[in-house]
């Protein structure tokens, strides 16, 4: 559904979760949009050495005043994981793979709300770092994660 | 079906193998064929065979995140479902890509499978990549308990355990397991100088306690042993700066500042896919080397 409106201005909000499921998976946006100037290789985040620019406490701290500015309160523990990839300019594409586990890493689902403002603020990260292939040091995309790991409804720890 | 082929053909190996050394009719008491042992035996050479097919030569190939991977992880499950080793593997490419619904049933599979090897695996799992600091601690209690002493990914159970702790502010049990890794990397012998890291988060647990002076030497002792280590820099900046000494505080900001641009930082083999607890970045470093307001 989503790839019929690609390119689309509007898909770029990044509040705007459409929560596809698809036999791969469940998708937060399922629009494949790619960077021509990237050629279209997708190492992991750990196989570029790469990881957002943050300490994990720097970053549970600012989801959870995220959480706390949006005035929502929620319940649940466990994981939600937003997957994605970074172009080789930085810039992270719109498909968006979501996971959530109970505490005990049993598939679950937590109040769309919730999954919808975690997305929200992954969408706030602006600074991912660019991969370059080691060895040649060509730009590459790469797929990275964001896990929120959640007690009670508060973020109590951002992976990786 | 695959299964029973396999099971016919484990005991076809062990039968001609038993009939290949049985003893004469008149000494039954040597017989291999009866010692349980001996039958275990072939069990583990069988077994170890197609671990060598499967993973070693197979799997392990491949890279884990190749679709192989699981293909040859699988193959061996089909074949021996008993083998703790194939789902360990199997799980390898689902903990590090954060699908951690589909890793950690498997993690569970090795562990009752084999609980001596992999309870403190999966704790360290658990500590590491999860940030699941209490169930990592119920693993690393049992783990201790099956393999007392034991290590998991060069380090005691007590240095996990003391991370649990840390993270979840249980700050004297912190600190009293740091000091029990302590104590069993040194053997009986204090002239030995602990793992840098051990001192390391010695040293923040102090931070955390606001022992400042003590923080303070345990990062130094830290430091002289990985004299760029990043973190160690800026807590011991922090500490520094509450004992009220800024312009030693901001130096050890800069040399922070420093290691990191030059691409130091926590020293940990898996670091590339998880952050380690209190583990910073150039960010937190430029904000504290912002003036106060």
């Amino acid at each position: 559904m989503a790839g019929l409106l690609a390119g689309g201005a509007l898909l770029s909000l990044p509040a705007l979760g459409q929560r596809v499921t698809t036999p791969q998976g469940e998708y937060m946006d399922t629009t494949r949009r790619l960077n021509p100037k990237c050629p279209g290789v997708y190492p992991y985040y750990y196989s570029v050495k790469l990881k957002y620019p943050r300490s994990s406490a720097t970053l549970r701290a600012e989801a959870q005043a995220f959480l706390r500015a949006r005035g929502g309160h929620y319940a649940g523990s466990g994981y939600i994981t937003f997957r994605f990839v970074v172009d080789c300019e930085g810039r992270p594409l719109p498909r968006t793979q979501v996971l959530q586990t109970d505490a005990a890493y049993q598939p679950a689902h937590f109040a769309p709300r919730l999954v919808e403002e975690l997305y929200a603020f992954v969408g706030t990260l602006r600074e991912w770092p660019r991969a370059k292939r080691p060895g040649s040091g060509e730009a590459v995309n790469y797929i990275a994660l964001v896990s929120f790991k959640l007690t009670d409804g508060q973020v109590v720890a951002v992976l990786p | 079906m695959v299964k029973s082929l396999l099971c016919c053909l484990s005991l076809l190996l062990s039968l001609n193998s038993c009939q290949g050394q049985s003893a004469p009719a008149q000494q039954p008491a040597a017989d291999p064929c009866a010692n349980r042992r001996y039958q275990d035996s072939l069990v583990t050479r069988y077994q170890d065979s197609l671990v060598t097919r499967y993973l070693e030569n197979g799997a392990q190939r491949f890279g884990y995140n190749h679709p192989n991977w699981e293909k040859y992880c699988d193959s061996l499950i089909a074949a021996c479902p008993n083998v703790a080793e194939a789902y360990r593997e199997k799980a390898i490419p689902y903990l590090k890509n954060g699908d951690y619904a589909r890793a950690f049933p498997l993690e569970d599979r090795a562990v009752v499978l084999d609980p001596k090897r992999n309870t403190a695996y999966r704790a360290f799992l658990k500590c590491i990549f999860t940030k699941d600091y209490a169930g990592a601690l119920v693993d690393f209690e049992r783990a201790e308990q099956l393999t007392p002493g034991g290590y998991e990914m060069d380090h005691t159970y007590w240095f996990y355990r003391g991370l649990c702790h840390l993270e979840l502010g249980q700050l004297e049990q912190a600190a009293a397991a740091l000091q029990r890794d302590v104590a069993a990397q040194q053997g009986g012998d204090q002239r030995r100088e602990p793992h840098f890291n051990t001192l390391f988060y010695q040293g923040v647990v102090e931070l955390e306690r606001r022992r400042y002076p003590q923080a303070e030497a345990l990062l130094t002792a830290c430091l002289r042993i990985y004299s760029s280590f990043p973190d160690a820099h800026y807590y011991l900046a922090l500490a520094l700066r509450q004992r009220g000494q800024d312009a030693a505080s901001r130096q050890h900001l800069l040399l922070a500042r420093a290691g990191l641009q030059k691409g130091y930082g926590l020293n940990e083999d898996n670091v590339y896919y998880a952050n380690y607890p209190h583990q910073i970045t150039r960010y937190e470093v430029e904000q504290a080397l912002q003036p106060a307001p």
